[in-house]
């Protein structure tokens, strides 16, 4: 599986929100997921999520690589909350108690996780890696810091192959490097020339990027353009709106 | 020549393992650039090897091995590119983390990765980190505070109570100060000896 999921441009309008939009909705969403303490809501944003994402047209197959990644964190989080929550032992293994509370507890932070990695997931197949350069920029942020994000997405590929030719060239001088525990054992011959490859490109890329004058003048034009549109004034009044609304509402049901 | 004596005076005589230790800030491209690349480098160390080794091992609700190599990279970015370079790693690789989805505690990563580069350039540029003593008692503040952040965020995403988190999260601390101390010291001679920065 590929470590980033990339971005794939559709013709509808949510996809054609503009970034500092779905920004919101992001932030929205995760602040939602942390203030709330109950399954069934959490799974509810869940399914908000993926209605939101099927209306954009994401691909949400793509989800549930990262769903699955995050089972063996939910099966440590309901042992944890079973040996360590309050309310009545059910149940003793050995001399640890398990507590009743744990499994709805479980469950929440359960809802919670795939929550939170879903919709990480959604804002990055939505945004194109330029616009969030852009909406830095709309930030107020200084293009020579803004456009350094660009700069890791091209570079992430690259460097990763570099790590592949290194673990083989290792593996032909006869270091063993199969499984975890030997992976950490050694480390310092895969890491230190991969951090020393990296360094010479560093170096490299660095007088590239000064010989085309990168940051000598205080504003500099691109290809693509973000625009915050009726629509977007529109959706993000909705987002807050409904956002506080809900906080409001969860606050007098629930606290 | 002028930072040479200026060093002498600074680290007690002894020179440091970068020139970038003279001062704290450095923004030129290389530094920025530098930052990145660490960046990356981390983002795949760790996504690639050591967070699945702490899934196996801890279900993902604490990092050792993760935690150690986020040490090695962002110290490694302290010392040669200062402190705009390290804060550039550390964002670079809280935003992959979010990317990637691949911890629902990635979002705490912005704040930590934001304070841990302020400590570790503080400490790095008050002692010259040529010595082992220099990278294991240097790195108990760096660590304790630097990682601060991500206490409240395990105990608030996982509901885990503070004794718990407060415990998992002082393993993650021990963890990462003894990998960053015995590789980061050998990495960054390494680099040193290199001249590939400096």
């Amino acid at each position: 599986m590929p470590l980033i999921t990339p971005y794939s441009y559709k013709d509808n309008l949510i996809h054609k929100l503009d970034p500092r939009t779905k920004l919101l909705w992001f932030l929205v969403m995760l602040i939602l997921s942390i203030a709330t303490r109950q399954p069934a809501l959490l799974a509810a944003g869940i399914g908000l999520v993926v209605m939101v994402s099927l209306a954009a047209g994401l691909d949400i197959r793509r989800y549930w690589p990262l769903v699955k990644a995050m089972i063996p964190v939910t099966i440590a989080v309901v042992i944890l909350q079973l040996i360590y929550a309050e309310g009545p032992v059910f149940a003793t293994v050995g001399p640890v108690g398990l507590h009743s509370l744990g499994f709805e507890i479980a469950f929440t932070v359960m809802f919670r996780i795939i929550l939170i990695v879903t919709v990480c997931l959604q804002f990055f197949m939505w945004v194109h890696p330029t616009d969030l350069a852009l909406t830095f920029i709309a930030f107020k942020l200084p293009y020579r810091y803004a456009l350094l994000f660009g700069l890791s997405l091209r570079t992430f590929p690259v460097l990763e192959r570099e790590l592949v030719r290194i673990y083989d060239s290792q593996a032909a001088r006869g270091l063993e490097l199969k499984g975890s525990l030997r992976k950490i054992v050694r480390l310092i011959p895969v890491m230190l020339p991969f951090v020393l490859r990296a360094l010479r490109r560093t170096t490299e890329v660095a007088i590239a990027m000064e010989l085309r004058a990168f940051g000598y003048e205080k504003q500099r034009t691109y290809l693509r353009s973000i625009q915050f549109t009726r629509a977007d004034w529109l959706a993000s009044s909705l987002m807050v709106l409904t956002g506080l609304a809900y906080l409001v509402w969860y606050a007098r049901t629930f606290v | 020549m002028a930072q040479a004596v200026a060093g002498k005076a600074k680290f007690g005589g002894e020179e440091p393992l970068s020139v970038a230790q003279y001062k704290y800030f450095d923004f030129r491209v290389k530094a920025l650039v530098g930052g990145v690349i660490l960046g990356v480098v981390m983002t795949i160390i760790n996504a690639g090897i050591m967070e699945r080794v702490d899934t196996a091992l801890t279900g993902g609700t604490w990092f050792p091995f993760a935690g150690g190599t986020h040490s090695i990279v962002s110290m490694l970015s302290a010392i040669f590119f200062g402190l705009p370079g390290a804060w550039i790693t550390g964002l670079t690789n809280a935003t992959f983390a979010v990317v990637t989805g691949s911890t629902p505690v990635a979002g705490g990563f912005i704040f930590n990765n934001l304070l841990y580069p302020i400590v570790a350039t503080l400490v790095t540029r008050q002692l010259s980190m040529r010595k082992w003593w220099h990278w294991f008692v240097g790195l108990i503040p760096i660590v304790f505070i630097g990682y601060a952040p991500m206490t409240y965020f395990v105990h608030t995403i996982f509901q885990l109570p503070w004794g718990v988190t407060i415990r998992f999260q002082t393993l993650t601390n021990i963890a990462a100060i003894l990998l960053a101390a015995i590789f980061g010291k050998l990495i960054a001679e390494g680099i040193r000896k290199s001249g590939v920065v400096n």
